[in-house]
């Protein structure tokens, strides 16, 4: 079956209710749910690629620094993320190191790189497995939350050991270069728009909005 | 060569106007049986679809339309009981510590409480934000939609509540707080004798109910409900 892009029919889709409106002004208002419609997400790539830049760079203090400090009878113990999923380890939670392990390392890991592929194929108008790329999206898009575990199960540690005073737990300076890192990429998943990968196909309307559309209305 | 003639008024008559009407109706119906993905842009027509039944897109496989079982009776039903867990969750303690002076419980609100008082005020600012007010607004939207609906009145602002439920999608976090309360007190169970309390098997309970409740919303299926005409 040969697809027909909305935009190429002159039509755009208001994404929070459905419904298909002209493409006719680059932005207007839907008028069943009153949502701010483009055909495109408005500077999508631009936003996409300095989002997911701005999460590389933080990258490097959220991995490098401490994430926590622990002073206890023993001693000072100082955890970064991957000394954490470690110290897990030893102490023989095999699952729950698997599962931080898996949110806070791999996924944040791995979502910069699919980031940084589909911004590389989509700004080269890549014609290359469209579909294996929209659900990297998707996948991006459901699973990049859960990266704010060891953000929020420091919090949590850090609330019950004040409480319960069994030993001084105290942030290190790695966890806001983190959060930020997890934060920055959802915002990078939400501004990016998938359809730009398949206007790749089209033979005339593309990333680059023509400018007709805007005239036409 | 003769000009054409051109003529300003352009007599419709009663005849042309039904037909005209017509053509608008059918039109109006074709609109809402045509969908264009929200992933790809490929545009399609999607069928009436039966109930629990997903209408997928042909070129990019993701979901259109579903049609949720229930419909708005049950997203109802599990936003109303998401709303009281909710609250439950937030009275009884979460967990309890076994202290020199005796047993100790806490609540998340005292636990925040007790964070934002360190020198992490963002990172709690972003847990009250995530786990406090994101479900407090999605269960607002859900109720003002759903129960004008169920009880046969028009809602106020169906429109307000779709887009904002859109919008928060992403950033409601109660399930990773969950976790992270699990990891925690993993990593505590050797420093001290910790237990949970019954708040940590409401704050489960909401988690099952809030995502039955978005699952069972349907904006979709809301506006044709809405707007039977077409």
């Amino acid at each position: 079956m040969i697809a027909t892009n909305a935009l190429a029919l002159g039509l755009k889709t208001c994404l929070p209710c459905g419904k298909l409106l002209p493409a006719a002004p680059l932005q207007s208002r839907c008028g069943r749910c009153g949502a701010l419609v483009s055909a495109r997400r408005p500077g999508s790539l631009e936003r996409t690629t300095a989002l997911t830049i701005a999460a590389v760079l933080l990258y490097i203090p959220a991995n490098v620094l401490p994430i926590m400090i622990t002073t206890s009878l023993t001693g000072v113990e100082v955890d970064t993320i991957l000394s954490g999923i470690f110290s897990l380890i030893d102490q023989g939670f095999w699952p729950l190191a698997l599962i931080v392990f898996v949110a806070s390392f791999a996924v944040p890991l791995l979502k910069l790189g699919a980031l940084g592929v589909l911004l590389w194929t989509t700004w080269r108008r890549s014609t290359w497995r469209p579909r294996l790329r929209t659900r990297i999206y998707r996948g991006i898009e459901i699973v990049g939350r859960w990266s704010m575990l060891d953000v929020y199960a420091m919090a949590v540690l850090v609330a019950l050991v004040e409480f319960g005073a069994f030993a001084r737990v105290e942030p290190g300076a790695g966890v806001l270069p983190f959060g930020a890192v997890v934060v920055a990429t959802m915002f990078a998943t939400r501004a990016f728009d998938p359809r730009l990968m398949w206007d790749a196909f089209a033979p005339a309307a593309g990333s680059s909005m023509p400018a007709s559309q805007e005239t036409v209305g | 060569m003769p000009d054409a003639v051109v003529d300003g008024n352009f007599p419709i008559g009663a005849a042309g106007l039904t037909m005209l009407a017509a053509t608008v109706a059918w039109l109006a119906h074709e609109m809402t049986h045509l969908h264009a993905c929200h992933d790809c842009d490929a545009v399609q027509k999607v069928a009436d679809l039966r109930r629990g039944a997903r209408a997928r897109c042909f070129r990019c496989g993701a979901v259109l339309v579903r049609q949720p079982p229930g419909g708005p009776t049950n997203a109802l039903a599990w936003s109303l009981a998401a709303a009281c867990f909710f609250i439950l969750s937030h009275v009884f303690p979460v967990v309890a510590f076994e202290m020199p002076g005796g047993v100790r419980e806490l609540t998340i609100i005292a636990g925040m409480a007790e964070l934002g008082d360190g020198q992490m005020v963002i990172v709690t600012v972003a847990l009250v934000f995530s786990t406090l007010i994101v479900p407090l607004l999605q269960l607002t939207a859900l109720l003002s939609v759903l129960w004008p609906i169920e009880s046969g009145r028009a809602p106020h602002s169906v429109g307000t509540a779709i887009r904002a439920l859109f919008h928060l999608a992403p950033w409601g976090m109660v399930e990773i707080f969950l976790l992270a309360v699990l990891v925690s007190a993993v990593k505590l169970q050797s420093d001290g004798d910790i237990y949970p309390r019954v708040g940590i098997v409401l704050v489960v309970a909401f988690v099952f109910t809030m995502s039955a409740a978005l699952a069972a919303f349907e904006p979709r299926q809301i506006w044709s409900r809405l707007e039977p005409s077409s």
